[in-house]
C-alpha cells in the first residue's frame, strides 16, 4: 500500500495569555497514513488529537512539522494551493449539529458546495449530483428539502459525511464522528463510514475518545497522551496486548458491557490526572501516574521505538523488556 | 451486591407531565421498581427516554409548574413522598437521598467556597457550625481529596473536572444520605477518571450500605456498577432485573439491540454492528401500542395496537408481547454469546 499522507514531527504551541509561557498542545506528532488505511488516534482530554486533525485540514496552523499530501506540505500551502488540498482531505464534526447551517435546507448547501468546487455540470447535474450524495449515506432523496433542525442527529451526521464526500475526497479526518450520538445509532454510522470507506477506497484518520470505537474500524492505532504519540501499531496488538502502561491503563478503565468479564477485572484506578500542559513533568510526560515508573522515567523523555514488529511504544520500561528479552 | 431486605425507595406506578404551550406531554408513564440497601439500580435510556425526569421526580426537584406529577408513589423509607407535606419532603431531600448531576457546575456556586458549599447543607438541615465544620473535613476526607482544609478554602473553578465532582458527591454525603441518586455522573469525565469515581462510590457503599441509583446510557459502566438494571425507552421501564440475568439473557428486543450495538472489546472478528433502525421517539410522541414498534425487529400485529403489560420472566421482567423464544428476527444471544463468537 502506498502512502498517501504523511505527518512528520508535527508541532502545536498555544501561548500563555499574560505570561511568556507556551503550552506545547502537539509535541512532535509524526506518522503516515496508507491509501484506504484507518488509522485511529486515540486520547483523553488534552492529549493534542483534535488539534491535530485540525491541523490535517489547516483549520489550525501548525507551529512546526510537515503535512505531506502526496509531495505537497500542507503547511506550506498557499490559499489557492489549499483549495485543492481541501478537494482531496475533509474533515467530519462530532456535532453535525454546530457544523451545519441552519437556514439552508440540506440539499442546497450541498448544492453549493458542488458550485463552489465547479463538480458538476449544470444545475440538473448537481440535483443528480445531490441525490446521489443522498444515497450514498443512506438517506432518500426528498431528505434534501429538509433543514437540519428537522433531522435526528443520527440523520444530520450523515449529512455532515454527504457533505465531506460532495468533493470527492481521499482521505476523510473523522474527528469523535459518534461520539455525540444515542448509542443505537452509533453502530448505524460507524457502519456507514466502514462502508463507505471499503465501496469508495477512502482513508480515514478516526480520532475518539472512544477505545472501543477506535478498535472496531481502525487498521492501526496510535495513541496519545500529553501531546506525543505514545503508542502506534496495529489494531489488535494496541489494543488488547499494549505496550505502554498508560494505554494498558486506558484499555482497563474502559468498561466491558458484560457484567462476567467486569467481574474478573478488578483493576486499580490510574492514580492522579492528566499533568497540566503548560506545567509538564520533567521526564516522560506519564511518569507521575505510571504504576511501572523508574528513576530513569522522570529524568530523560522516552523515544518512540520500534519494540515489536510495526509496533512503537514510548516508554522506557516496555523497551528494558524487550531488550532483556533479546539478550536471554 | 444485593441484600435481601427492605427497598429503601419503592416507586409505583409514577406519572410525570410536562406543561408544554403546546399540550401536555407525559414523559414518565407509570414506572414501577424498587432499589434495596446497599445495592445499586441502573436506570438505563437513551436521550428523551425519561430517565432524568423519573428521577427528579423522586426527588421532588421536577422544575414546577412545568413538570408535574400527576400519579404514583415514591415510597422513601415508608413515607410516600408524593403524599407527603413539604416539611417531610425538605427533611428526606439532600439528607435521606442527594443527587449527582452530569456537570458537576450545576450543583456548585462559583462563587462560593467549597466548604461554606457543603457546610451549608449540614447547616440547612439543622446543624450547628461546629458539626457543619467538622462534617466539611470528613468527607472531603471520604472522597479521597489529599488535603482537605485547602480543598474547603478553595473556589470551585480551582479543582479538575474529577476533582469538583469528588466534591459533589463529597456535598452529596453531608447528611450521610441513605439513596445516592447519580445522573451520569461521569459522562462528562475523562475514562480513567471515571474509573476512579466509579471506585469511589462503590467504597463508600461498601463502607455505610448505601444504595445507588446510576443514570447512564453507557453499557459497559452499567456492567461495571449495577446489582440490577432497569430500561427505560420512551417514558416506560421496558425490561428490568439483576445485571447478569439481563445482559445474558434480554427479555426486551430493544435491550437485545443495545447490547448487539455495541463493538466486540476482544476478538480479531470484527463484523459489522447490529443496529437498531430509527432513532429514539419525541418525549412527547403518544403511541396505540408498544412505543418501541417503529424500530422493532420483532414485532408482530398486536405490539402496534396495544401497550404490552409487564410480565415476568424469571428474575427478569419485561413489557412485551413478544416473548424471545418466539422472536423471528436474529437476536444478539445476549453479552457473553457475542464475545464467545
Amino acid at each position: 500500500m502506498s502512502t498517501i499522507l504523511k505527518v512528520d514531527d508535527l508541532t502545536k504551541d498555544y501561548p500563555v495569555r499574560g505570561s511568556d509561557r507556551v503550552v506545547h498542545a502537539v509535541k512532535g506528532v509524526s506518522f503516515e497514513l496508507k491509501r484506504g488505511e484507518t488509522l485511529g488516534i486515540v486520547g483523553e482530554s488534552g492529549c493534542g488529537k483534535s488539534t491535530t486533525a485540525r491541523m490535517l485540514v489547516r483549520l489550525e496552523e501548525a507551529t512546526g512539522g510537515r503535512i505531506l499530501l502526496g509531495d505537497q506540505d500542507i503547511t506550506a500551502a498557499s490559499r489557492r494551493e489549499l483549495r485543492d488540498v481541501r478537494r482531496r482531505i475533509q474533515m467530519v464534526f462530532q456535532d453535525p449539529y454546530a457544523s451545519l447551517n441552519p437556514r439552508q435546507p440540506v440539499g442546497r448547501m450541498l448544492d453549493e458546495v458542488l458550485k463552489v468546487h465547479r463538480l458538476a455540470e449544470g444545475a440538473q447535474g448537481r440535483q443528480e449530483r445531490v441525490r446521489e450524495l443522498l444515497s450514498m449515506v443512506g438517506l432518500p432523496a426528498t431528505y434534501a428539502s429538509r433543514y437540519p433542525h428537522e433531522m435526528s442527529g443520527g440523520q444530520r451526521q450523515r449529512i455532515g459525511i454527504a457533505r465531506a464526500l460532495a468533493v470527492e475526497p481521499e482521505i476523510l479526518i473523522l474527528d469523535e464522528p459518534v461520539s455525540a450520538l444515542d448509542v443505537s445509532v452509533q453502530a448505524e454510522v460507524m457502519n456507514l463510514l466502514t462502508g463507505l470507506r471499503d465501496r469508495l477506497g477512502l482513508s480515514y484518520v478516526f480520532i475518539s475518545h472512544d477505545l472501543g470505537m477506535v478498535r472496531h474500524i481502525s487498521d492501526r492505532i496510535a495513541v496519545m497522551y500529553l501531546g506525543r504519540i505514545v503508542e502506534w501499531g496495529p489494531w489488535q496488538t494496541v489494543s488488547d496486548e499494549p505496550l505502554h502502561p498508560y494505554t494498558q491503563a486506558l484499555q482497563a478503565a474502559v468498561p466491558i458491557a458484560d457484567p462476567d468479564a467486569e467481574a474478573h477485572r478488578e483493576v486499580a484506578p490510574l492514580r492522579g490526572e492528566i499533568p497540566d500542559p503548560a506545567n509538564p513533568p520533567l521526564g516522560c510526560d506519564f511518569s507521575p501516574r505510571c504504576p511501572l515508573v523508574q528513576p530513569v522515567c522522570r529524568e530523560t523523555e522516552p523515544e518512540l521505538l520500534e519494540l515489536l514488529p510495526r509496533h512503537l511504544a514510548a516508554c522506557h520500561v516496555a523497551a528494558g523488556r524487550r531488550t532483556e528479552r533479546v539478550s536471554s | 451486591m444485593s441484600q435481601v431486605n427492605e427497598p429503601v425507595l419503592s416507586v409505583r406506578d409514577l406519572r410525570t407531565v410536562i406543561h408544554t404551550a403546546t399540550g401536555d406531554a407525559e414523559v414518565v408513564k407509570g414506572v414501577s421498581f424498587d432499589v434495596a440497601r446497599g445495592e445499586t439500580l441502573a436506570l438505563v435510556g437513551e436521550s428523551g427516554c425519561g430517565k432524568s425526569t423519573t428521577v427528579l421526580s423522586v426527588m421532588d426537584l421536577h422544575p414546577r409548574p412545568t413538570v408535574e406529577i400527576t400519579g404514583g408513589q415514591v415510597v422513601f423509607e415508608g413515607v410516600d413522598l408524593v403524599k407527603a407535606t413539604e416539611q417531610q419532603r425538605r427533611s428526606v431531600r439532600g439528607a435521606g437521598m442527594a443527587m449527582v448531576y452530569q456537570d458537576p457546575m450545576t450543583s456548585l456556586n462559583p462563587l462560593m467556597r467549597v466548604g461554606d458549599q457543603i457546610g451549608e447543607v449540614v447547616l440547612a438541615h439543622g446543624g450547628s457550625a461546629e458539626e457543619a465544620r467538622r462534617r466539611v473535613g470528613e468527607v472531603l476526607e471520604q472522597v479521597g481529596i489529599a488535603d482537605p482544609g485547602r480543598a474547603a478554602r478553595a473556589y470551585p473553578h480551582e479543582f479538575s473536572g474529577g476533582m469538583r465532582q469528588r466534591v459533589v458527591i463529597a456535598m452529596a454525603l453531608a447528611m450521610r444520605p441513605r439513596l445516592l441518586i447519580a445522573d451520569e455522573p461521569t459522562t462528562a469525565l475523562d475514562v480513567t477518571i471515571q474509573q476512579q469515581i466509579i471506585a469511589l462510590v462503590r467504597q463508600l457503599q461498601a463502607d455505610n450500605g448505601m444504595a445507588v441509583i446510576w443514570i447512564t446510557h453507557d453499557l459497559g459502566v452499567v456492567a461495571r456498577v449495577a446489582d440490577r438494571i432497569a430500561i427505560m425507552y420512551s417514558g416506560h421501564i421496558v425490561e428490568e432485573g439483576p445485571s447478569r440475568r439481563v445482559f445474558s439473557r434480554p427479555e426486551h428486543p430493544y435491550t437485545d439491540g443495545l447490547i448487539a450495538s455495541i463493538p466486540r472489546p476482544t476478538g480479531s472478528e470484527r463484523p459489522p454492528l447490529r443496529l437498531i433502525p430509527g432513532s429514539p421517539p419525541d418525549p412527547s410522541h403518544v403511541f396505540a401500542g408498544c412505543p418501541f414498534v417503529p424500530r422493532c425487529p420483532q414485532a408482530v400485529d398486536l405490539c402496534s395496537e396495544q401497550l404490552p403489560p409487564i410480565t415476568e420472566r424469571g428474575s427478569s421482567s419485561a413489557r412485551c408481547w413478544v416473548p424471545p423464544e418466539k422472536w423471528t428476527a436474529p437476536r444478539s444471544g445476549g453479552v457473553s454469546q457475542q464475545v464467545a463468537q
